[in-house]
């Protein structure tokens, strides 16, 4: 396909980057990470301490429990709800694979359940037909941009006796009847991912809850020398706590940015439907808070529209290309194709484009002029 | 420039550059080990545990395997094996270097034993000839705990390339430690080197983003700690040749109460001197002694692993196991640091001649 700009006209907009914030916050980071060598502990130590009291002033989460990553959390939350060996935790297929995967950690089975058309988080409707007399939670996942239908999940976990996990790794922000994602049931996760609305310089994450139980088990399994049952601990950086103290200053301020460029978005990418659908945000009722962290879009052509973007400097991310249930590493559950359709038609359409505080209209004008450009070629 | 002052500088040039985890000097790091210890593959992962959890599933360790472990070490050797799925089955240690003892490895071995897991503890690396020797003979793959062994060699050959697969790690305490949590895996077999690469990164492998092979985990190391350490492994030569230095004026000093003391053996073959470790059966009463007059000394592991209640459900033996037991009772770790001075080493020595001539 022959490039509808000139080589001058290529703008180059990368799939993330918060290198000008980076510069800005940096005489402020600086004098933290000064600290950090000053004192020479560079792992949760000081850093983390304030990082999770500010995390936990933030989300009103009543424990905030800092570890090596997001999917590190998810494991030790699993375990210090006592998931195990025997038990099985119904998941959506449609999310990174960490959600599943975590549940096998924990030495328990993922069940697979489909995704609602809509959000992409899990079909609450599709939960009940999957509870077997072994189950014993269910994972929500909070993707993209807002959260599952948590007072249906609740209706249901309710009358089954079934624990709550969230997987609220992409979901700081977000809020359902005013309480923060990953406190809706026993416990959630945070991921700080680069990449992530709230992003570190490396790998970290952490375990929110409300429950002192849950909470004690978790600092246990953290730490690599108290809790002999588990390997190695997982612990967070000194110096990724400091980056994150500094950022989690101007959160509201960039979940706000992110909030005007989907919206600008929305505008731009409006006259390419339905060729092109934007990300829509499903109110089932008024009191809850939506966070772009990701923007994404269906398009039938995303396999020739990704490397056209990419071929005028646009940087995207499929999430995701292959649902969990036909993951090769999931084989061995024996799903099939055809098991979950609004997963599987979600993977061949939807891809994620630039969405990030530092990005300018101008750049969102590009991303939607080229694609623009991209089915006038394709309709030539 | 130290590396801690340069940190500053690389945080600040990740943040610019917007490089984050396994990048470029991730790659570079690896390669840099890679050569100076002589693998065919070193794999940056997240810690020292995480290198020896991935190195038991990329060996194929699971459940219904044994895997035999010294009786005296961390505890996180042990539970690593027990989150691999497979039971850790204990030997007892050498009396003297407190590693594992070869000439008990045969008489834990069953049906299922599939690996043979030493670590290189303190000084002293495990009797990699023998071990590998007895692996050989009965087909049982070999795991290296050189978590803080980097820099150690026997006979020629680096800790963590005797086996089939060896973990180090870059924890703060280690001589090479970062600046947060790092390890490594080294391997001189390239197809285990691939299999680690998908199970650091959530069994994918690399350059496919969100297409699983395997169920793998999250252990990646940073592009910081990568450059940090890149800095480092400069220094290490140096760091092993202070630690020499330290360890010999030990030895020297010490040669007064000699035959009140278990001392780690001199030589410089298998030996890396991370921690200088004596033992005596008056451990406790020295260590008050020491601390009376401000001298920091250290009992790493109190208890022997098959005493622990973590381990009550392992599989036992009767006998007991005895210079695990000694060691847990009588080793004590002498201060030991970069820098330390002819004064500052006479002092302890003095202090611990001291206690044993009154």
């Amino acid at each position: 396909m022959t490039s509808a700009l000139t080589q001058a006209q290529i703008r180059e907009v990368p799939f993330f980057s918060c290198a000008r914030s980076f510069e800005r916050q940096w005489p402020q980071l600086e004098s933290r990470l000064k600290e950090v060598v000053e004192r020479e502990k560079y792992s949760q130590d000081i850093m983390v301490d304030r990082f999770e009291s500010e995390i936990r002033a933030y989300t009103s989460a009543s424990y905030a429990i800092g570890v090596g990553n997001g999917t590190d959390a998810l494991i030790l939350l699993l375990k210090a709800a006592g998931i195990g060996p025997g038990d099985e935790v119904i998941v959506p297929c449609f999310t990174f694979v960490a959600s599943a995967t975590s549940i096998v950690h924990a030495g328990a089975t993922p069940v697979f359940v489909d995704i609602d058309r809509a959000t992409y988080t899990l079909d609450v409707e599709q939960v009940s037909a999957r509870i077997t007399e072994r189950t014993r939670a269910v994972m929500p996942v909070h993707l993209f941009a807002q959260m599952a239908d948590m007072a249906a999940l609740r209706e249901i976990t309710r009358k089954t006796d079934l624990q709550i996990i969230e997987d609220s790794a992409e979901a700081i922000g977000m809020r359902y009847a005013g309480t923060h994602a990953g406190l809706l049931g026993i416990g959630g996760v945070l991921s700080f991912f680069p990449t992530k609305t709230l992003g570190a310089l490396g790998d970290a994450g952490m375990v929110l809850t409300n429950n002192p139980r849950i909470a004690e088990r978790v600092i246990a399994l953290r730490d690599p020398v108290l809790d002999n049952a588990v390997y190695g601990g997982s612990r967070m950086d000194e110096i990724q706590a400091a980056i994150l103290l500094t950022r989690l200053a101007g959160l509201d301020a960039d979940i706000a940015r992110r909030a005007e460029l989907a919206s600008h978005y929305d505008a731009r990418l409006a006259g390419l439907y339905p060729q092109v659908r934007t990300p829509a945000i499903v109110r089932r009722r008024d009191d809850i808070t939506a966070v772009y962290y990701v923007y994404e879009i269906e398009s039938e052509r995303k396999k020739e529209l990704i490397p056209y973007l990419a071929a005028h400097g646009v940087g995207t991310e499929e999430y995701y290309p292959l649902p969990l249930h036909l993951q090769t590493c999931f084989a061995h559950l024996g799903y099939r194709p055809g098991d979950f359709p609004n997963a599987e038609s979600a993977c061949r359409r939807t891809l994620a484009l630039p969405l990030y505080p530092d990005m300018t209209e101008e750049d969102v004008d590009y991303v939607c002029g080229v694609i623009a450009s991209f089915y006038r070629s394709v309709h030539a | 420039m130290s590396p801690d002052t340069r940190l500053l500088e690389i945080i600040h040039r990740s943040g610019r550059l917007q490089k984050f985890i396994l990048g470029a000097g991730v790659g570079l790091f690896e390669d840099r080990l890679k050569a100076r210890l002589g693998a065919k593959d070193a794999v940056a992962v997240a810690s020292g545990a995480g290198a020896l959890a991935i190195a038991l599933t990329a060996a194929g360790i699971g459940p219904g395997d044994e895997v035999i472990v010294p009786a005296f070490c961390s505890a996180m050797v042990a539970a690593t094996v027990i989150h691999a799925g497979a039971s850790p089955v204990f030997v007892d240690v050498d009396i003297r270097t407190m590693v594992m003892d070869p000439r008990r490895i045969e008489d834990r071995m069953t049906s299922r034993t599939r690996a043979l897991l030493p670590v290189h503890l303190f000084s002293c690396m495990a009797d990699m000839p023998a071990i590998v020797e007895i692996a050989q003979r009965y087909g049982l793959t070999v795991i290296e705990d050189a978590c803080s062994q980097l820099g150690a060699q026997t006979r020629g050959i680096s800790a963590g390339l005797w086996g089939d697969i060896g973990a180090f790690s870059f924890s703060r305490g280690t001589l090479m430690g970062a600046c947060g949590e790092a390890g490594m895996i080294v391997t001189r077999r390239p197809e285990l080197g691939m299999r680690c690469r998908m199970l650091r990164n959530h069994g994918q492998q690399e350059g496919l983003r969100f297409i699983h092979k395997c169920i793998g985990v999250n252990s990646r190391m940073d592009e910081i700690q990568a450059l940090y350490l890149i800095q480092k492994l400069d220094e290490l030569d140096s760091i092993l040749a202070e630690r020499i230095r330290i360890a010999e004026s030990y030895h020297r000093l010490l040669a007064p109460v000699e035959d009140q003391l278990i001392l780690p053996p001199w030589r410089s073959d298998g030996r890396c001197y991370h921690e200088f470790v004596l033992q005596t059966a008056e451990r406790d009463g020295l260590r008050s002694h020491l601390a009376q007059r401000g001298i920091r000394s250290q009992v790493h592991y109190p208890v022997p692993l098959p005493h622990q209640e973590a381990f009550a459900s392992c599989l036992q033996h009767e006998d007991p196991f005895e210079n695990a037991e000694a060691a847990s009772r009588h080793h004590l770790a002498l201060p030991m640091s970069t820098g330390m001075m002819d004064a500052e080493i006479k002092t302890v020595a003095d202090a611990i001649i001291e206690y044993f001539h009154s």
